[in-house]
């Protein structure tokens, strides 16, 4: 009997190994774009994440891609995730080109071989990808030397602040560090008569609206991993440093209750989701004097019609990482090529106009309200004149500006960490340093995970 | 003796024949199940088999052919997975508090639909109309109407009552799935009604005559008498209970923000991650398969041990008419 199992256990095996054995990729012959040559219609099928009025616009710089080579059509299919790429190519289903709403899974692409290594159509082109896109995003684009998605478009974070308030409470500069942050935070928080939160000073429980991208480490100049490979969650002191100072500005700003005021001032917004309504995002309603977020933001605002008075600045850091000011966490869309994408080529062609194209760039930033990704983009006019916007395009310039480190675990560990935060603001972590070393200890037991 | 040897011989015959035709029987039987047989051994047997052996490998199933690991992946889920535990823990709950409670929700407005003598048709139909609705759609009606603004808590706060941010508080966000459960639990309401309506009336006109109040009456005649469906509805419940997926998943993502866990899956704080959302992150979404395998396994040996241990229990509480066990 023992046998038997074994035997179909073995079986079995045989039959998924045989069932799942991977594919390669070859050398790809580039499309012949000569004026006058001839070519069959090509039909690209693009996956991307948007939705909406985001994903009407995005279909109008297709619509330019296509006038340019007329016989390429697009077949553009909204909604779409990391995951859905990569089961997509696991089922030798995927598109020709995908495009992800961020870099957590860059290295998980080009580790894994599926998406395809695009130098080899950059070497075909003559193209130094490195004198045209910055380097901040050709480093969460990239995976070890293999350059399997390019960056187009990237968000950058900094503060908002409503200046009506500001003023109102003699403040004059905006904060520079995280101690400077709490001082300006108690100036402006004022609670209700039933002890409630009327207007926040600054929200910092990590999963409301963007104030997560204060806790990856960008702005205490963390380090997510040693030379090793290791989780530095526990080793990099100040990690806990700042999960101390946030610990601490919820009870000064707020009470000893200030966890649960904080959590009941969200949900009288309407929830983190609230993030994404006109009439109910706090900042815009005046209900949050200052907040970490988005360039988009500056689009929202306006397109939102809010009345709300503001200015931009880089977000404060932790006070021991003070030189490094005016840095800000970075990361965007990254567009790639399965790696058995039907018609690679002429995706390349597509991949190329989005990602390096100056034009199609510009046009993109400025309907979508992003930060361009490529140098001369960046000098966009119409961007650089908006005093709102130029925060952030300085904020991406920045040398220290970063994405949190890209590995094959995807977005295991940031995911583990938010976990952690929940549990940490919620009080439950009785003991810090050990909290960080359980959760150090999560993160890398993810890389040998089956 | 030539007459005893041809006897042998026919006889030998006639059992080759049977033999034969029993064959022939048999492989018309199997053709005619073919179909069921294939189905079972190509999408049941063979599926099982396979996450059994992956669960003792790392497979990611994008790259990766299998590459057999042992029993590490048993080892990390118990040793060093705190979201293994919290998803089982919140499992747990929902099966040990939110099952019971849609049985009696379910028992209780069954017993009220017997009641009325006009309009039977309306209050089931009634009823029974939620279980219609996608469980998708439930779950996003149920953001809306348990939400801060929502017309849940206008009332409650119009009533001076307490008005809890269900969905956005982990203390009350399990609560508030199950009151989603309790709405539409229209399919147990009507196997609770026939087996209601199915109970003899001449128990219940010989209890008055003995003077048995309402209570006795439903304590010593209706209970035994729709035991079975308990039963039944409690072994469904506690399996239904274990995999628990779709709602959870739904308000997990509707109302976690951008920087919850994995965009959401358990928000608020984790307190909706049940043990399959886990599983199907692990799997679909972070590709570890091998260890989703031993999830799975995992799972479906804590079904089994419950539903076991149900049926062993059946013996002292399950009242069978018919008197089959």
């Amino acid at each position: 009997m023992k046998r038997t199992i074994v035997g179909g256990i073995a079986l079995v095996a045989m039959i998924t190994v045989a069932c799942t054995a991977g594919g390669g990729s070859s050398s790809i012959a580039p499309v012949n774009t000569a004026t006058g040559a001839a070519h069959d219609p090509v039909t690209l099928n693009v996956w991307s994440f948007y939705t909406g009025h985001e994903f009407t616009q995005y279909q109008a710089v297709l619509d330019d891609f296509s006038k340019l080579y007329p016989w390429i059509t697009i077949n553009h299919t909204p909604s779409k995730s990391d995951q859905d790429y990569l089961r997509a190519v696991n089922s030798n289903s995927a598109p020709d080109v995908a495009i992800s709403p961020g870099p957590d899974n860059v290295a998980k692409f080009c580790d894994s071989g599926a998406y395809t290594d695009l130098t080899q159509f950059l070497d075909q082109d003559g193209t130094d990808v490195t004198k045209v896109v910055p380097p901040a995003a050709l480093r969460y684009s990239s995976y070890q030397g293999n350059q399997c998605t390019l960056p187009v478009l990237t968000d950058a974070y900094g503060l908002y602040y409503n200046t009506d308030l500001v003023s109102k409470a003699g403040i004059t500069s905006p904060p520079k560090t995280l101690s400077e942050l709490e001082t300006d935070a108690k100036k402006l928080t004022t609670f209700n008569p039933d002890g409630s939160i009327k207007v926040a000073g600054f929200m910092p429980l990590n999963g409301f609206y963007e104030s997560y991208a204060l806790y990856n480490g960008v702005y205490s100049g963390s380090q997510w991993y040693n030379a090793d490979g290791k989780s530095s969650l526990a080793t990099d002191p100040s990690w806990a440093a700042l999960y101390e100072w946030q610990k601490k500005f919820i009870t000064d700003v707020y009470g000893p209750d200030g966890y649960q005021k904080l959590k009941d001032f969200a949900a009288s917004l309407g929830g983190p989701n609230s993030e994404w309504g006109a009439n109910t995002q706090g900042f815009e309603l005046g209900k949050l004097a200052m907040a970490m977020d988005g360039e988009w933001r500056t689009a929202f605002i306006t397109n939102d019609k809010s009345k709300v008075n503001y200015e931009t600045a880089p977000f404060p850091v932790l006070d021991s990482a003070a030189d490094i000011y005016g840095a800000g966490t970075i990361g965007g869309d990254v567009i790639g090529i399965p790696s058995n994408a039907e018609h690679p080529a002429e995706g390349w062609l597509l991949l190329k106009y989005l990602a390096l194209d100056t034009g199609a760039e510009m046009k993109l930033a400025e309907t979508l309200g992003n930060v361009p990704t490529t140098y001369e983009s960046l000098k966009d006019p119409k961007l650089t004149a908006t005093p709102h916007f130029q925060t952030f395009l300085d904020i991406f310039a920045n040398a220290n500006s970063a994405f949190k480190p890209i590995t094959v675990i995807g977005q295991a560990d940031s995911d583990a960490l938010a976990s952690f935060l929940d549990d940490w603001e919620a009080g439950k972590v009785p003991d810090l340093q050990k909290g960080l070393e359980d959760l150090a200890g999560q993160i890398d037991q993810q890389f040998t995970l089956g | 003796m030539a007459i005893a040897v041809t006897k042998d011989a026919t006889t030998a015959e006639r059992r080759q024949l049977r033999r034969r035709r029993g064959r022939r029987r048999g492989l018309v039987i199997l053709a005619f199940m073919s179909p069921w047989v294939i189905g079972f051994l190509w999408f049941y047997l063979y599926p099982m088999l396979a996450t059994l052996f992956f669960s003792f490998t790392k497979y990611d199933g994008i790259r990766l052919a299998p590459h057999w690991v042992g029993l590490f992946n048993y080892r990390a889920l118990f040793t060093n997975d705190p979201l293994f535990w919290k998803s089982l823990a919140n499992t747990v709950w929902i099966v040990a508090i939110g099952t019971p409670l849609q049985i009696l929700f379910a028992l209780a407005v069954a017993w009220a639909l017997t009641r009325p003598r006009r309009g039977q048709g309306i209050y089931r139909t009634l009823y029974f109309l939620p279980t219609m609705v996608p469980a998708v759609a439930a779950a996003l009606s149920f953001i809306y109407l348990l939400s801060a603004r929502g017309p849940v808590n206008s009332t409650l706060r119009l009533l001076h009552l307490p008005d809890p941010n269900w969905f956005l508080d982990p203390a009350w966000s399990k609560p508030g799935l199950v009151l989603l459960g309790m709405w539409g639990v229209g399919e147990a309401i009507v196997i609770f009604l026939a087996a209601l309506l199915d109970v003899p009336a001449h128990l219940y006109e010989a209890a008055d005559i003995e003077g048995a109040s309402t209570w006795q009456k439903f304590r010593n005649i209706t209970l035994p008498m729709i035991s079975p469906v308990i039963f039944f509805s409690t072994v469904i419940g506690v399996i239904y209970g274990f995999q628990y997926f779709t709602e959870a998943y739904v308000v997990g993502l509707g109302t976690g923000g951008a920087g919850a866990n994995a965009g959401g899956l358990g928000s608020p704080n984790g307190s909706t991650l049940f043990y399959t959302i886990q599983l199907y992150h692990q799997g679909f979404e972070e590709f570890h398969l091998g260890y989703a395998s031993a999830m799975a396994w995992v799972l479906f040996l804590i079904v089994m041990v419950c539903t076991m241990a149900l049926i062993r229990s059946s013996n002292r509480w399950v009242y069978y008419q018919g008197g089959f066990r």
